[in-house]
């Protein structure tokens, strides 16, 4: 397979990426601005302000601007992440143009009125208990906390409640200048026009904006001990999560943290050692998997399953095993190919789909990583058992580790002793 | 226009390729007619769990996961209550092998004693997990009670009781059953010939085979005043969802059921969104679904909120329900907006991946015999305010819809609810 995006520099501090997929009925567009949850003055003030874009803007009242979204047939998300914000948007092919002037428009010009503020603060409070009273999700989230304290990647993207109250218009709108100032812009677009059409399409609303191309970078806390977030639920069964804290995209190790996250089991790679283990060969759960946050200059592996109560400590200590097992031993050589083949092509498979392909190519150019395919597939190429382990030793150590329990959680000196014993 | 070509085999055995000219991917989708509508009570939830067992391999292929990822094939299943589906997307290359693979695994598959009974553990893991997310636990609720008394009453899951009761002879009596050739169809999405796909297919005896297929009995549905269901647990929020059956004989009542979807709540300027997250401040998020099964259609959207908000959540409910059926003719702007969200929708919608593409394919040829994604957008595009109201005072008939309340709230809570 060979996908070849063009990316170019439409302005200071705004690029261009876009692929053309001749067969789509349907254009995706990703409008990706380089501010996140982690330059949050007051928790959660990233999260509202991208929120409050597609409640209004100067010019579209509260209706008016959804009513707007409508007859473009556009579906429109806002979405957050600790060194981001993105607005997505997907649209009948014809409308591309259209869709990227509205995303200007919301991109341009926000608008923080008290009373819709406060509206908006108490959806995000919303999502904030939703998020919490679903164990699966609440451990995932947790992981960032517990393998983050006292660091602004770890506060939940939201913020908290108390903190989404203190958020008020004027520090939303002085939050939302600053990431028109120095915000590094990305814009990805996948649709069945020529990719130079694409790209003059986003050229006729962007190229006047200027910013400084600014990148906040990412820094990580001090070493610490383990750590451990308890979250006591009353549910069904309890949800268990290991956080590990690694590089980056733009590091050298990206590529073999990858080819881990595969190893362990992923949304591209459902069969991982951990659904081999805990699931097929134990029947002890529906889902063990792994999930790779990587950010631009950190990241953060996480790695859960959801067991019955009584099961925790047995399904923890096994996954534990097996994420040691692989800085202790590098893994066979016929493995490493295969996992290789198959993230190859699972890229190319993801790239035909738009909404995924938009938001990996725009992520990619922001993060400092390969979006050329073939650049791409050369860094994935020269991974190797060693690479791995290297990366393995580096990142799957106690004191980049830290562990959240949503359900019914053993209690912290038991937990605690199962993590001494498995990974020290 | 998408190319579209089918094929229909001497058993019954359908095939649609949709050609996709300089598409690099494939996407291949088989299914069965077998869902949860075909299951008798004492084993609801073994077309899923049969779903699980297909994936434990043959006497040849222990491990169909392995064998599929060496082609670079990205595989999948889902139960849904009319059908099950078997589903991959792979480089363009490898998609005959892909295709055979498939079909390979699920004539010949072993559903092993040992590993039917380890199996038995991940599906009630899964059980608890629906149970433990407030989403699925109402839209679960919502369908039994939605379609009471009529065989679209399935929570596709089971329970955990039948799911502890299902034996390893029901399971293979259901497989020898249902997963009969004649009653299959298979689509494929992708840059290749059609006379390749038939020569691939022919060349498994299993699925050429003739003989007696089990035949569905299809039964009108009667819509019987479901009203509504409290669920009492503990949990901060109340999840809420809310119900409508609907007639989905004609294209334009499966047509009017997608824009009255996007009107109500799945688009960004519907009726609810607007009432409950715009101009008020009960809910962050609606999730929606519209599904239109061979006998009846399903409207389904579910949303979380604060308990003390929930009686004015419920009137406002009440209000919606009555201007659709009552004012209809108000909503003629509103119309014209959800029918662009309905066809974007649609089209995003089929652009979503290779295998989503394919599965959407199978799932309306199992349903209607025949899939076109033209027709479908031809039918959006098409249809009139008119009908449209027509068939809105139909589905919102108070004994049309359900509402079902999760959470910490009130015995009684929903005592007063009159559509």
């Amino acid at each position: 397979m060979v996908f070849i995006p063009s990316v170019e520099q439409i302005s200071r501090g705004v690029k261009v990426v876009a692929l053309s997929r001749k067969f789509l009925r349907s254009a995706s567009v990703v409008l990706l601005i380089g501010r996140g949850s982690y330059e949050d003055p007051v928790e959660g003030c990233a999260c509202l302000s991208n929120r409050m874009r597609l409640r209004l803007t100067s010019r579209l009242r509260p209706f008016q601007l959804q009513a707007a979204m409508d007859r473009l047939g556009a579906t429109v998300e806002a979405a957050i992440d600790r060194d981001l914000m993105l607005l997505r948007a997907q649209v009948p092919f014809k409308r591309v143009k259209e869709c990227l002037k509205f995303l200007a428009e919301l991109y341009m010009s926000p608008c923080f009125p008290e009373s819709e503020v406060a509206k908006e603060k108490t959806s995000q409070k919303l999502e904030y208990e939703k998020i919490r009273q679903d164990p699966m999700l609440a451990s995932i989230v947790d992981a960032w906390e517990a393998t983050f304290p006292k660091n602004p990647l770890g506060h939940p993207v939201t913020g908290y409640p108390d903190t989404i109250e203190k958020l008020t218009p004027q520090l939303l709108e002085k939050f939302d200048a600053g990431t028109r100032r120095k915000a590094s812009l990305v814009i990805g677009i996948v649709g069945p026009q020529q990719e130079s059409v694409l790209i003059d399409c986003a050229n006729s609303f962007f190229e006047n904006i200027k910013t400084t191309a600014h990148v906040e970078r990412l820094k990580l806390g001090p070493s610490r001990d383990f750590n451990i977030h308890r979250r006591p639920l009353k549910v069904k069964q309890t949800t268990f999560a290991v956080g590990m804290v690694t590089s980056g995209v733009s590091s050298s190790e990206y590529p073999a943290l990858l080819i881990m996250e595969d190893y362990l089991g992923s949304s591209r790679h459902y069969l991982g050692v951990l659904t081999v283990e805990l699931r097929e060969k134990r029947g002890l759960t529906y889902f063990a998997s792994s999930r790779l946050s990587a950010l631009r200059d950190c990241g953060l592996l996480t790695t859960f399953a959801g067991v019955k109560h009584e099961k925790v400590s047995e399904a923890l200590s096994l996954m534990l095993k097996l994420i040691v097992k692989m800085r202790e031993k590098p893994l066979p050589e016929k493995k490493v190919e295969q996992l290789k083949i198959f993230h190859r092509q699972a890229i190319g498979i993801m790239l035909e789909a738009p909404y995924q392909a938009a938001t990996w190519l725009a992520s990619n150019v922001f993060r400092g990583g390969k979006v050329d395919f073939e650049s791409y597939v050369f860094d994935i190429d020269a991974v190797s058992p060693e690479t791995i382990r290297n990366a393995a030793k580096q990142f799957l150590t106690p004191s980049r580790m830290a562990l959240s329990v949503a359900g019914s959680p053993p209690d912290d000196e038991s937990l605690m002793n199962i993590l001494r014993k498995e990974v020290e | 226009m998408t190319a579209m070509e089918t094929h229909k085999f001497s058993n019954g055995l359908k095939l649609t390729l949709e050609r996709l000219s300089r598409c690099r991917s494939t996407g291949i989708a088989i299914g069965f007619p077998a869902g949860g509508r075909n299951e008798e009570t004492k084993v609801s939830g073994i077309s899923h769990y049969l779903e699980h067992m297909i994936f434990k391999g043959t006497e040849a292929v222990k491990n169909i996961d392995t064998a599929f990822e060496r082609v670079g094939a990205n595989t999948n299943a889902f139960t849904a209550v009319d059908a099950t589906v078997y589903v991959a997307e792979c480089p363009k290359e490898n998609t005959l092998k892909t295709l055979e693979m498939w079909l390979q695994f699920l004539s010949e598959a072993s559903i092993d004693t040992e590993e039917f009974e380890r199996e038995r553990g991940v599906i009630l893991s899964e059980y608890f997990l629906t149970e433990d997310n407030p989403e699925f636990l109402v839209d679960k609720k919502a369908t039994l009670f939605l379609f009471k008394g009529h065989p679209l009453a399935s929570t596709i899951i089971g329970t955990e009781g039948t799911i502890k009761a299902i034996s390893h002879r029901d399971m293979l009596n259901y497989f020898r059953f249902w997963y009969h050739p004649s009653n299959g169809v298979i689509w494929v999405s992708g840059d290749l010939t059609m006379d390749k796909l038939i020569n691939c297919i022919e060349q498994q005896e299993d699925w050429t085979k003739h003989g007696a297929a089990p035949t569905i009995s299809y039964r009108t549905f009667k819509p019987e005043r479901p009203s509504a269901v409290e669920l009492h647990c503990q949990t901060k929020l109340v999840q809420i969802g809310l119900a409508f059956s609907s007639p989905t004989q004609s294209i334009e009542e499966r047509a009017s059921l997608q824009i009255l979807s996007s009107m109500l709540s799945s688009g960004q300027s519907s009726i609810l969104r607007r009432r409950l997250i715009l101009e008020g401040e009960f809910t962050d998020r609606l999730r929606t679904s519209a599904t239109s099964y061979r006998e009846a259609g399903m409207l389904f959207t579910t949303f979380a909120v604060q308990p003390t908000k929930v009686p004015d959540v419920l009137a406002i409910l009440i209000k919606a329900v009555r201007d659709l059926r009552e004012n209809t003719a108000r909503f003629k702007e509103d119309f014209e907006n959800a029918r662009s969200h309905a066809v974007g929708s649609f089209s995003t919608g089929i652009d979503m991946g290779m295998m989503w593409r394919a599965l959407q394919g199978v799932g309306e040829t199992l349903r209607r015999g025949h899939c076109s994604w033209d027709e479908v957008i031809s039918s959006l595009e098409s249809l009139s305010f008119e009908q449209f109201k027509e068939n809105v005072t139909e589905i919102t008939q108070p004994e049309r819809i359900a509402l079902v309340l999760a959470g910490d709230i009130k015995k009684g809570a929903t005592r007063n609810v009159q559509w």
